[in-house]
């Protein structure tokens, strides 16, 4: 009886996986039309039909790094540095690794006539951030329940098992996954609660006087186009913004555009 | 490694002036020197306030620039002219120069204006003595003389300083110059044996020499004077003939022997009527060049790479005042990092004019491929033979700069993230596979799945110990054990009853239900029930609280079986499934309650 319980939970925790993999392997065929359109019209130097034809992917309500990646692109080649660069922070939301994306985003940021210094941050928090940076958050939610699903599957074992043996074996193998989940767990909370609230933006106006207040006369400083600000806030028309060095103002919100 | 210097190492601020102590009414320099690398970033300092003692005349600067050990150093020095105006002990304030938030300044500088000799004075002291009996100043005189007395501000004045003299000048020096207050004065070279020549003055001849020739541009416009010359000359009269008191004296006594004096003589004094230039048609650029100019300019290569330098000469030449022609503003494009020029000025003072060029050296290193132009570089001035404003120009200098080897340039220590330009840099290809689209914001941690797959391992975990603490309790508590068995027993032995009843063994078949019913009790209530009576088993339902009629329909059953069991009499099927059922029923009901 035990032994068929194994095998019944085995043939579960396959199936569970299938699932979460197929779920991500649905495709859209409609739009891939689009994307080979579009890459053809860059290539031929059309860079503004290019842009039209991924634009036509996220207005039919998909997406994928490609499109955001190309789109950047061809909106850098269009001499619109500030499309370029929301369009590759976007890509680069969903694909953090990618050398690509990072490379034009870096090539595109040197444009910004604005130089912003990063407010130095405690080191553990930098530390704990750069770890869940390096991964992506699908990868990261696969792992934390793929350790979740083996912690389980490793109690289930432990609890029927007879040999003191591979119990033992077993009991180690908890402790090891049950650490493993914490960490996991941890980062992929920080990365859910971070996609969650922090709403970053571009500006994407040529030059913008940053207000003390909303609808406020006092100008507090000027940004350029194609920096990236946090959205901290919102009232009618105007958003709070803070930048990374922690200058903090309000801007009217059409002047942004968010990642 | 490479140091970088700061820019209290690498800069410096000096100032001097050419003499601490001055004449009353004389020209001095203030020289502002600044050194270092970044010179060209540095504003130029501000001319000193002098108010009190000394008035601004103008300022001349110039450039030097050098590379050591491939760093380039520059020094540019400001050269002010000032008058002193009054006597006394005066000191110059510091000069502050301001760069990158810090201050630089010069020291304090002493000044001491001591009271000049004035001509009037020297004069009374010099005409020939009272005593000599010849008079002197129809033989021997200096005149100054004017090419024009109405001159433009800046347009040159030529003026020459000549002895008349029909005695013999063996020598002469000067005790006064004369004071070109309110002019800028270049004067001319004279030869090193001075020729004369001969002019008629009122009817007697002269040997005339020009001893002195400068040319005089007006600083400012109205009515100016310029103040006589004095010079000391050594002249030989001829000797009077007198008896000698001594043989041996009047044997050296030559017939032809001098008598040399010294003789103090003063120019006139020379009146100009300085017009300002015209305000009409005055370009906005004019700086206040006089006279006729050319410019002209040269680049060394016309095909370089990106980050080569080139050198752009621009050559400005003529005659006038070429010491106060500016540099030219040049524009150049965004593209080109310039240099501030260096600057060399020559001047020729020959041939009655004052003529020279000033050739300003740019260094220019273009950062951006392609075809780049300088504009034309432009020049105003106040053309004297037509007397009108004029502007010339040189032509556009085409380069065409290739690509360099090295893209990225940054320039410049501490420079600006805006001086960080890229070229020829391409940004990486678009992505041309096929991608797997999802579903604009769709975060899989919002989706239903994911909740499923957190929770339902959690049941699988819950059933899993439910499921384990029922197998312990099955290996280890007997009664337990049984009590799960009951009805699995009870209804195997009903199977056996219905074997026996289809066979129509009467006895057979009551045994069975019987012991169904019996086992049925004794596994529930973990009893040995071998031994077991009706009465008994009475009891211990009544112990667990069973309702009546369940008990009472329980034990009918029980002391049916035992009655038929032991008396077998009339028999039929039908009697015995009724029975059958009757039990079934008593052990289902019995089974609820227990």
């Amino acid at each position: 009886m035990d032994m068929k319980f194994d095998k019944y939970f085995s043939y579960f925790m396959i199936m569970t996986l299938s699932i979460l993999c197929l779920a991500n392997t649905l495709l859209a065929k409609e739009v891939e039309v689009f994307f080979v359109r579009g890459n053809e019209s860059y290539q031929a130097g059309n860079y503004k039909v290019a842009i039209k034809e991924f634009e036509k992917i996220l207005n039919s309500d998909y997406e994928s790094w490609e499109v955001y990646y190309n789109l950047g692109n061809a909106y850098f080649k269009d001499g619109q540095t500030a499309k370029a660069i929301l369009n590759f922070e976007r890509a680069k939301k969903l694909n953090l690794k990618d050398e690509d994306i990072n490379y034009n985003l870096e090539l595109a940021n040197l444009a910004i006539v604005d130089r912003i210094q990063e407010l130095p941050q405690f080191f553990l928090f930098k530390w704990a951030s750069t770890i869940a940076h390096s991964i992506n958050l699908k990868v990261l939610g696969g792992i934390t329940l793929s350790t979740y699903l083996l912690l389980i599957f490793l109690t289930v074992f432990r609890i029927y098992l007879k040999s003191p043996q591979l119990q033992r074996a077993a009991f180690v193998s908890i402790i090891a996954a049950s650490v493993t989940l914490t960490v996991f767990t941890g980062l992929f909370v920080m990365r859910i609660f971070e996609n969650e609230t922090k709403i970053e933006a571009i500006v994407i106006k040529d030059r913008v006087d940053v207000k003390s207040a909303p609808g406020g006369l006092t100008e507090v400083f000027t940004l350029h186009e194609g920096v990236k600000v946090q959205i901290k806030d919102h009232s009618e028309t105007w958003v709070k913004i803070r930048l990374a060095d922690g200058k903090i103002g309000w801007l009217e919100a059409d002047v942004l555009e968010t990642i | 490694m490479t140091a970088v210097p700061s820019f209290t190492q690498d800069f410096e601020i000096k100032a001097y002036v050419n003499k601490s102590s001055v004449r009353l009414n004389q020209q001095f320099e203030l020289n502002v020197e600044l050194s270092g690398r970044d010179v060209q970033r540095v504003s130029d300092p501000e001319v000193p306030v002098l108010d009190g003692f000394a008035s601004f005349i103008g300022t001349s600067n110039s450039t030097s620039m050098q590379f050591v050990n491939g760093r380039m150093s520059v020094s540019k020095t400001f050269t002010h002219h000032f008058l002193a105006s009054t006597e006394g002990k005066f000191q110059i304030p510091a000069i502050t120069v301001r760069y990158k938030g810090e201050t630089y300044s010069t020291d304090v500088i002493d000044i001491e204006i001591v009271k000049g000799t004035s001509p009037q004075q020297r004069s009374s002291r010099i005409p020939g003595s009272p005593n000599d009996p010849q008079d002197l100043s129809e033989q021997l005189f200096l005149k100054a003389s004017v090419d024009k007395r109405r001159v433009y501000k800046n347009e040159p004045v030529i003026i020459s300083y000549k002895i008349y003299t029909t005695v013999n000048v063996t020598n002469y020096g000067v005790s006064q110059l004369p004071s070109t207050v309110g002019f800028w004065s270049e004067e001319f070279e004279m030869p090193q044996r001075l020729t004369s020549f001969t002019e008629f003055v009122n009817g007697r001849q002269y040997q005339v020499y020009e001893i002195k020739k400068m040319a005089l541009f007006p600083q400012g416009s109205g009515q100016k004077t310029l103040e006589p010359m004095v010079i000391e000359c050594e002249v030989q009269l001829p000797r009077r003939r007198r008896r000698s008191r001594d043989i041996f004296d009047s044997f050296f006594d030559d017939p032809f022997s001098r008598n040399t004096k010294r003789v103090g003589i003063q120019s006139n004094s020379i009146s100009i009527e300085v017009l300002p230039l015209p305000e009409k048609g005055k370009p906005s650029d004019f700086s206040g060049a006089v006279g006729s100019f050319s410019i002209r300019s040269s680049v060394d290569k016309t095909r370089v790479k990106t980050n080569e330098a080139i050198t752009l000469k621009v050559n400005i030449s003529g005659t006038g005042n070429i010491k106060i022609v500016p540099q030219p503003k040049i524009d150049f494009a965004s593209d080109f990092e310039v240099y501030d020029p260096k600057i060399n000025e020559s001047i020729k003072r020959s041939s009655g004019q004052i003529s020279g060029s000033k050739l300003f050296e740019y260094v220019i290193i273009p950062r951006f491929p392609g075809q780049q132009s300088i504009k034309p570089v432009t020049f105003s001035y106040f053309d004297l033979p037509s007397k009108t404003y004029r502007t010339i120009s040189t032509d556009t200098k085409v380069i065409s700069v290739a690509k360099g080897d090295d893209q990225f340039v940054n320039v410049g220590i501490g420079s600006s993230k805006e001086d960080v330009r890229f070229i020829g840099q391409d940004i990486h290809y678009l992505q041309t596979r096929i991608p797997e689209f999802q579903r604009k914001n769709s975060v899989f941690y919002k989706k239903t799945f994911f909740y499923v797959i957190l929770i339902f391992p959690l049941i699988i975990l819950g059933t899993a110990f439910a499921y384990r603490a029922h197998l312990d309790k099955l290996s280890s508590n007997v009664a337990y054990a049984r009590s799960r068995k009951a009805n699995h027993m009870a209804l195997s032995r009903l199977k056996d009853a219905n074997k026996q009843m289809k066979a129509n063994n009467l006895s057979g078949f009551y045994g069975e239900v019987s012991k169904a019913l019996m086992g049925f009790i004794g596994d529930k209530l973990n009893v040995a029930s071998a031994g077991l009576i009706t009465d008994e088993v009475d009891k211990m339902l009544h112990v667990q609280k069973i309702e009546e009629n369940t008990v009472s329909s329980y034990l009918d059953c029980l002391k049916t079986c035992d009655y038929k069991r032991f008396a077998p009499g009339d028999s039929n099927n039908l009697a015995m499934s009724d029975f059958f059922e009757k039990a079934k029923k008593a052990i289902i009901n019995l089974e609820k309650e227990i």
